[in-house]
């Protein structure tokens, strides 16, 4: 970039810009919008990097070739992607700067980052991140008092916005992140991978959701023991209203053991259930 | 494939809806950067982008309409036999499922799950307790 110009650069030659940068940020959050088998995010890549090719490529057919580049496969995580967009950003510097750079050598740090990206992604935001987001926007239904009971509960708007905020708060960080600190780290993939700490946070992210469940489980029970026994009719009657919780509860922890990721049909068949039962009651 | 991780099974059912028609497009694209024509090729990106838009604001208006469309027309029919008690039975046992699934997800995959759940557990009944609040 101009200004502050990375080491290994030669000084003369087209070089990038920080609005270059940006504009190859923004447009990664358009990155699977042609997604195929084939080539997965390998369009999108292409997209988001048009920024750059435009300022160092000069001429249609250069221009053609750079594009053509990075039509192939690409795949990895979304959110991460911008790391990878980074890296190659500075490569194509160089290489239009006359740096000897095979394009082999470019698609395999392409392929060396997106790999271990999408490995440590996975966990990271589809498997913690989201469901904790989940999570607290439930928490946040629970916790908040009714502003007003006469009216509608405007609480279930605040739901699904604590959802969002959960997840961006996290997510969003690493999306305007990606590109700069790709681009600052090229020379270093290893140290760029090991910055971002992405096990520590899936760590402590998993953590917090085991808490968040802990504090759901004694609010939604509390709130239960109350509404069960309102006139304290004692302990049977309690275990009599909350029997169904606790088989609902039962039947899917152990369909969902024998049937990992089926929690919708295994939902949809225990309600189904208490349907043909309830017509007894 | 070493990238092909989970994420991409999760985006081949949520954004791959027009598999057929990005193929197409990525075979055009290909053109398009043979000849040079980058503002052919972002306006064929814009037109995807465009497209997730739609088919997204779609099936949710869609979505919502048929599903009250739905309820008005089945809820009259079985009105009679939801009864305050049997709603509440399938709530109760769908609130239950709902548990165990956030179980499997929140508690049992992450190590120590359980501690930290517990811990989480009596921080709220701490904090009940404080307050008087009736607990579990």
């Amino acid at each position: 970039m101009t200004g502050t110009q990375p080491a290994g650069i030669p000084a003369s030659g087209p070089a990038l810009r920080g609005r270059d940068l940006a504009k190859v940020t923004s447009r990664s959050f358009y990155l699977q919008a042609l997604f195929s088998a084939q080539r997965q995010q390998g369009l999108g890549f292409a997209f988001a990097l048009i920024p750059v090719i435009r300022r160092l490529y000069s001429g249609a057919e250069e221009q053609g070739k750079a594009l053509a580049r990075h039509l192939g496969f690409f795949g990895t995580h979304p959110v991460l992607a911008g790391y990878v967009l980074g890296v190659v950003a500075r490569l194509e510097e160089r290489r239009a700067r006359g740096i000897t750079i095979e394009e082999t050598q470019i698609e395999d740090v392409k392929r060396a980052l997106a790999s271990p990206l999408a490995a440590l992604g996975d966990p990271l935001f589809w498997v913690t991140l989201r469901p904790l987001a989940g999570l607290v926007g439930i928490l946040g239904m629970g916790i908040l008092p009714l502003a007003n009971p006469w009216g509608p509960d405007l609480r279930v708007l605040v739901c699904p916005l604590l959802a969002l905020l959960t997840y961006n708060a996290v997510a969003l960080r690493f999306r305007i992140a990606g590109v700069p600190r790709g681009y600052a780290l090229a020379d270093d993939p290893g140290k760029l991978l090991h910055s971002l700490k992405l096990a520590t946070l899936t760590r402590v992210l998993e953590r917090s959701s085991a808490f968040g469940f802990g504090v759901l489980v004694v609010l939604t029970l509390s709130v239960l023991a109350r509404s069960a026994d309102p006139a304290s009719q004692g302990l049977a009657h309690i275990a009599f209203v909350l029997a169904p919780f606790v088989l609902g509860f039962l039947a899917a922890a152990f369909g969902l053991k024998r049937w990992p990721g089926r929690g919708v049909e295994i939902a949809l068949s225990s309600a189904l259930v208490a349907l043909a039962l309830s017509t007894r009651v | 494939m070493p990238a092909a991780s989970t994420s991409v099974m999760f985006q081949t059912r949520s954004v791959d809806g027009g598999g057929a028609r990005n193929q197409v497009a990525a075979a055009r694209a290909d053109e398009l950067a043979r000849e040079g024509r980058l503002r052919a090729f972002e306006a064929l990106y814009w037109g995807g982008v465009f497209r997730i838009f739609l088919r997204g604001a779609t099936w949710s208006a869609a979505g919502t309409v048929a599903g009250i469309a739905a309820a008005s027309l089945i809820l009259p029919q079985v009105a009679s036999i939801i009864t305050g008690p049997r709603t509440g039975l399938v709530f109760a046992v769908l609130l239950g499922t709902a548990f165990a699934s956030g179980f499997h997800t929140h508690v049992r995959a992450p190590r120590h799950g359980p501690r930290w759940a517990a811990m989480g557990a009596l921080a709220v009944i701490l904090v009940l307790l404080h307050m008087g609040e009736p607990t579990p």
